[in-house]
């Protein structure tokens, strides 16, 4: 999970991405997290658990850019999913790198 | 390589003969070595009854390459615990017979590792569960039961649809109608 401080500098980095931004961030509810991503990523309203997300987010390899970039705005200390979600990425990257997709998990205190 | 198995059988000496030539000149392709036979053989001067067996399983390298573990699944017309929708049934006996024969299924998330992050199945090694898109055709009923426990159809809103098998050490069989929310584990039967 990357820290932003500055995102058309952290942007910058990369020349063909696609940005997805998810703003207001449940803190302490685990599917209405997982909704809220769901939504920004325009996955089906059904997605509320875990691993219906890694299911979900493995047809990002559809995604016309080579990386594909989730800034979340909210505290990372305060966020207890985090972790979770990064663990999700993970299994998900397995699979988009054969076809030269790559998720980078981002994180920003401002709005 | 597929491995094929030829028998022909034929109610008269002809075939002998045929078959010492065969061998001699032909290789080990039964193809050429039934169309050669055929040629040389005078086929119009005696009554014939030919019995053709192809035994077109699987070797054990393609078993090996195929990329659905199946081993302990088995072949079967319906499913148990019962399911009230017949048009489920079918899709997941069309399903798991494909996964058997290991047919292509038709998107790239078939097969795919199910890490059971949620733990509602039993905890096992990373890669023992797969799991398989469960296409439901037109048709099929909005309530339905499994065994004693009663569904309602979630509605789909992508191509993949809301329904998965996940398949525990090629053998395993659990079905999810609920995007991975619940799980009841089934068996294929013969009716």
């Amino acid at each position: 999970m990357i820290t932003v401080k500055n995102k058309n500098e952290f942007l910058s980095l990369f020349p063909n991405y696609r940005l997805f931004e998810v703003k207001d961030v449940p803190l302490s509810d685990k599917r209405k997290f997982i909704s809220a991503l769901a939504q920004v990523l325009n996955l089906p309203t059904y997605v509320l658990n875990w691993d219906g997300l890694i299911d979900e987010m493995r047809g990002l390899y559809k995604v016309d850019a080579e990386k594909i970039i989730i800034i979340f705005y909210t505290d990372p200390e305060k966020n207890q999913f985090l972790s979770d979600l990064s663990e999700v990425v993970e299994t998900v990257n397995e699979f988009l790198k054969d076809f030269n997709r790559e998720i980078i998990l981002a994180v920003s205190e401002i709005k | 390589m597929k491995k094929l198995l030829l028998t022909i059988l034929v109610s008269s000496g002809l075939f002998l003969n045929a078959t010492d030539t065969v061998n001699k000149d032909l290789g080990t392709n039964p193809i050429n070595q039934i169309s050669t036979y055929a040629e040389k053989a005078d086929l119009s001067i005696v009554q014939k009854d030919v019995n053709l067996t192809i035994d077109l399983s699987l070797s054990n390298d393609e078993k090996s390459a195929c990329q659905y573990p199946n081993d302990g699944l088995n072949y079967g017309t319906d499913v148990t615990p019962k399911i009230t929708d017949p048009v489920r049934v079918n899709a997941i006996v069309s399903l798991v017979t494909k996964i058997i024969k290991c047919e292509k299924l038709p998107y790239k998330e078939d097969g795919q590792i199910f890490i059971n992050k949620e733990g509602l199945l039993p905890q096992m090694e990373k890669g023992y569960y797969r799991e398989y898109t469960l296409i439901i055709p037109s048709g099929s009923q909005k309530e339905f039961n499994v065994g004693d426990t009663h569904f309602t159809a979630y509605p789909s809103y992508s191509g993949r649809g809301p329904e998965r098998i996940v398949i525990g050490g090629g053998s395993i069989i659990y079905y999810t109608p609920t995007h991975y929310e619940s799980f009841v584990q089934i068996k294929l039967i013969n009716k």
